[in-house]
């Protein structure tokens, strides 16, 4: 059915780091595209319910949405399908087909070049708050062991606080022992830069985009509650490391 | 501070960006665009707040500015959403974050003066986190209904 395909791109687009917002448009823009109306639908962090009539009755869709990795490129291929479905520029078969094509996207990058990204990333924010070079490196080369753990363990389809957990521990105290070790100041300020690519800005951003748009409030709040519960892990982590080295 | 100093500080916010878009995976195609608006998000927000503009309304334009950077890079129909995102980061409040959930570990264990002080920190990093979060999300909101109101007036133009 058109809403089952509707339901198939917002789930995409909500799994893979898109906020409900755009999940939403995306829907709206796929049943405009294949003539469908009165459809109503109910968002959430972990389903989205579509109820529509089938002959004289209502039938319900549910689509669940699994905790899972950020892969934006899928995220921004649905959204794309999802336009040009709109725009009439495609059929229901070239949509079936792009589903799969964009259920098939993986990460252009591999975990190497995804560890380089980590440490610069960690890096730039130490340079970003004045923390020094010596600072700068010693979070590039923590933030690096900690993606290294953070690939491994998305390997094995792990998600979530026990990945942020592992690899923010081994990260914070890798930065721990560089900045015992080199007496490199601020001791604080450079805890915190090792892990920052593992904050979950792309939550939080998401969250606020859902409430400022009021059509979302409770998925915006589950997602910044969400991303509170990481910045508290990582909190932990961090301030476990301050205190053991 | 001086525009060269404000510059300079905006290269490793756009770098940054960049590497936040590697680790989202976006598409290599948009990370140039990626660079770009991690690089002027922070270059508009430093110099508004060089010319005494609060930190909250700097931020909103900052984020506004990254949508409209954006649209113009890519220039495509739709800003992919990596690349607004990425851009966006730069600008997050992640200290104050830490700042506020490391002074809530740290009040339970204090008192007289010191408690004071840490409550009144944590008041403050608090509502920073907030107030930044919120103008990101309200500057890119705006930044996209402008751009959906624009591709409106082109299709009836067109």
């Amino acid at each position: 059915m058109d809403v089952e395909r509707a339901l198939d791109v917002a789930a995409i687009v909500m799994k893979n780091g898109g906020s409900t917002a755009a999940a939403e448009r995306s829907f709206a823009r796929v049943l405009e595209g294949l003539g469908t109306r009165d459809v109503t639908v109910v968002w959430r962090l972990d389903y989205i319910a579509a109820t529509t009539t089938d002959g004289g009755k209502l039938v319900t869709f549910i689509r669940p949405i699994p905790a899972s990795t950020v892969n934006l490129t899928q995220a921004a291929g649905a959204m794309t399908l999802a336009e040009s479905v709109g725009r009439g520029e495609t059929t229901v078969d070239v949509l079936d087909a792009g589903l799969d094509r964009v259920r098939g996207m993986a990460s252009p990058y591999g975990a190497w070049t995804r560890i380089v990204a980590a440490a610069l990333a960690a890096g730039s924010f130490a340079w970003m708050t004045r923390c020094g070079w010596k600072s700068a490196a010693v979070v590039a080369v923590s933030a690096a062991a900690g993606q290294f753990v953070r690939s491994r363990l998305q390997a094995r389809n792990l998600t979530g606080v026990p990945v942020t957990l592992a690899a923010g521990g081994v990260t914070a105290m890798v930065a721990g022992a560089g900045v015992r070790a080199l007496s490199v100041h601020p001791e604080l300020p450079t805890l915190i830069a090792s892990t920052i690519y593992l904050v979950p800005g792309l939550a939080l951003i998401n969250g606020y985009l859902d409430m400022v748009s009021h059509r979302h409030l409770v998925v915006g709040l589950e997602r910044t509650a969400s991303a509170l519960i990481i910045f508290l892990v990582l909190a932990i982590v961090v301030a476990l490391a301050s205190v053991v080295l | 501070m001086s525009f060269g100093t404000i510059l300079v500080d905006a290269v490793p916010a756009a770098l940054f960006a960049g590497s936040l878009g590697v680790i989202f995976t976006a598409p290599p195609r948009y990370l140039a665009a990626t660079v770009g608006c991690g690089f002027a998000g922070r270059l508009v927000r430093d110099l508004l707040v060089g010319a005494d503009m609060g930190s909250g309304w700097a931020t909103l334009l900052a984020a506004a500015t990254v949508g409209i950077v954006a649209a113009a890079l890519v220039r495509s129909r739709s800003v992919p959403p990596v690349v607004m995102i990425a851009g966006l980061l730069p600008l997050g409040a992640a200290g104050a974050t830490f700042d506020m959930i490391l002074g809530f570990m740290k009040i339970p264990n204090l008192q007289g003066e010191a408690l004071r002080v840490a409550s009144v920190e944590f008041v403050a990093s608090t509502a920073k986190a907030f107030v930044t979060y919120l103008a990101l999300s309200v500057g890119i909101s705006l930044a996209t209904v402008a751009m959906r109101l624009m591709n409106r007036g082109e299709n009836r133009a067109a």
